[in-house]
């Protein structure tokens, strides 16, 4: 699921190492509309439902923590 | 007279000097404050413009923007925002453009060695210590400026890969700002909350609308776009009465239902610009915040702010799209097939400006302009010119005009205004590229780059990176054996679009 997940970031921007990347959103390295995008293809990909209160920093930040916001929301489904 | 926009900033200091004009996440000034920093910016810069010469402003989104604006309309000069993430080889292309010499920067704020070699490089923050007030010398130079001299230059996307620099006059900003003032009743009580980027010239409005009125604005930082939730609460704690923003910010708040956690308690007026807005969020915008007044707002850079808008009122079914409506007054609006009048409904036609919104053109740059601004056909009897869009409308069963598409590889990405051909050209000179096409791919909003070569993604997107503004970055890269070729020996788009895009 990791490589799934990386594969949908990396779609969205290709120029980010989202392996390394460890302040996505902090360092604004992800720009607005990036996250927006990211957030709407793995709702469309792995079929789960992520809202306002989901889009922190914090559940955003890495590759780390973006797969344990996708797995909690499998696990909630 | 009003003939200059620092006309608008003499006249509403002097009745609300004391009042907030802008503010961001660090700053905030008062109109007073900012004539008085504008005059120093200008006092420092009246020896190296002149008159219809251009200013780089070379700096992150703040409210020292502003500041730099003005002060550099103070010296007769125009300005041209230049976005500090942007490639140095295309601030490069800009600079040689325009014949650039002059660079207003921020000090903390990074600028390549390269662009010094270019250009001699102020600092605000020096004219604004040392403050050489010189009211005669800028008062002569004001006295000698007339209201057709340019404010600002803003560069967008060029199809042949050199970005196009809009030239836009103080008539131009003027007349617009009167209209939008007018048309959506701004007073000083107005705060807006700016999105658009300051290199957009979605942002003229905003700022020159502040201006006009001695309304607050207040710029939003940039995250807050990726964060739905902060974003409401942030409408709420600055008591933001009106938005002008883009489509994709505003779909983001309501696809995330951040309005079921906040409502906006403050917001009068919602305004959409720079690409459809899809009608399924508007309705859910709508069904949010049903006593909050709507309009679509439409136009290109080359005739300033906006050149037809809609005041949504009837219902709107998701499938139906929302028009883009009248011509704002003061503007004509002529559908052309070719050079025919189209005045009946449901025929598609070329949307093209007739007004002293009209910008001069693209700086140093007469082929570009002279196939986009051309004489009116149906006006024979005298030389009169109008600006053809590229963009395709129709008049509906109301009267009025419907967006349908472009007539050429124009994109709008994200709110960006793109031209596919830039891309191309950028791909194709990545050394192992043999040729390159880009298609987009509406239904995910995906770039598309199609190549004949052995470079993998990460290698053609470093590259790209040199050259291309993020946002123009491919989204993904498809790798072909050799690309197809049509009976006119042209890249097969036709078939490529059949083979690797995906639309609903």
């Amino acid at each position: 699921m990791r490589e799934h997940i990386l594969e949908v970031l990396t779609s969205v921007r290709p120029d980010v190492d989202f392996t390394r990347e460890t302040s996505l959103i902090d360092d604004n390295i992800l720009e607005s509309f990036d996250v927006i995008q990211i957030v709407t293809s793995l709702m469309d990909e792995f079929d789960v439902d992520i809202d306002a209160d989901d889009i922190e920093p914090e559940n955003l930040n890495d590759l780390d923590a973006i797969c344990a916001l996708v797995e909690s929301k499998l696990a909630g489904r | 007279m009003i003939k200059n926009i620092v006309d608008y900033l003499e006249i509403t200091e002097r009745k609300y000097g004391s009042k907030m004009a802008y503010c961001d996440e660090n700053r905030e000034i008062t109109f007073s404050g900012l004539k008085e920093s504008a005059l120093a910016i200008a006092g420092g810069l009246l020896d190296h413009v002149r008159i219809g010469t251009p200013v780089l402003v070379y700096m992150n989104k703040s409210v020292e923007v502003i500041e730099a604006f003005l002060g550099v309309a103070y010296t007769g000069g125009f300005y041209v925002p230049i976005d500090i993430q942007m490639p140095y080889e295309r601030v490069k292309l800009i600079i040689d453009t325009l014949g650039a010499k002059t660079l207003l920067a921020r000090r903390g704020d990074e600028i390549p060695e390269a662009v010094k070699k270019d250009c001699t490089v102020f600092y605000i923050e020096d004219f604004k210590a040392r403050f050489v007030v010189r009211p005669d010398e800028i008062q002569a130079r004001q006295r000698r400026s007339i209201d057709t001299d340019p404010v600002y230059a803003i560069f967008t996307s060029g199809s042949t890969g050199v970005p196009k620099g809009v030239l836009v006059s103080h008539r131009s900003v003027i007349n617009f700002t009167e209209w939008w003032c007018e048309t959506f009743e701004f007073d000083e009580n107005e705060v807006f909350a700016n999105q658009t980027p300051f290199y957009f010239d979605a942002s003229v409005k905003d700022i020159y609308a502040t201006l006009r009125c001695g309304a607050t604005m207040h710029i939003v930082p940039k995250k807050y776009f990726s964060l739905p939730k902060k974003l409401v609460h942030y409408l709420n704690e600055k008591r933001i009465t009106c938005i002008d923003w883009v489509p994709s910010a505003l779909c983001m708040i309501v696809n995330f239902r951040a309005l079921d956690k906040e409502k906006p308690e403050y917001l009068k007026k919602v305004m959409f610009l720079g690409e459809v807005m899809p009608t399924k969020q508007f309705n859910m915008w709508r069904a949010a915040l049903p006593e909050v007044r709507y309009a679509n707002l439409y136009g290109p850079t080359e005739a300033t702010g906006d050149c037809t808008y809609y005041k949504i009122e009837r219902e709107f079914e998701d499938s139906e799209p929302i028009p883009i409506g009248f011509a704002c007054n003061n503007t004509e609006v002529l559908l052309l097939d070719g050079d025919t009048l189209v005045t009946e409904k449901d025929t598609i036609g070329e949307i093209c400006v007739r007004g002293c919104s009209l910008a001069h053109g693209y700086f140093n740059n007469p082929e570009k302009t002279a196939e986009a601004f051309v004489r009116n056909p149906l006006q024979k009897n005298y030389y009169e010119r109008i600006y053809r869009t590229g963009d395709l409308g129709k008049y509906n069963a109301y009267g009025e005009i419907v967006f349908m598409a472009r007539k050429d590889s124009q994109i709008k990405h994200m709110g960006h205004r793109i031209e596919l051909g830039e891309i191309e050209t950028a791909l194709s000179a990545v050394p192992g590229v043999r040729r390159g096409c880009c298609l987009y791919e509406h239904s995910t909003q995906k770039i598309v780059a199609l190549f004949e070569g052995d470079r993998d993604t990460r290698e053609l997107t470093e590259a790209l990176k040199e050259k291309l503004p993020g946002y123009m970055l491919p989204n993904r890269f498809v790798a072909l054996k050799e690309m197809p070729i049509n009976l006119n020996g042209k890249i097969d788009r036709t078939l490529l679009k059949q083979l690797y895009i995906k639309e609903k």
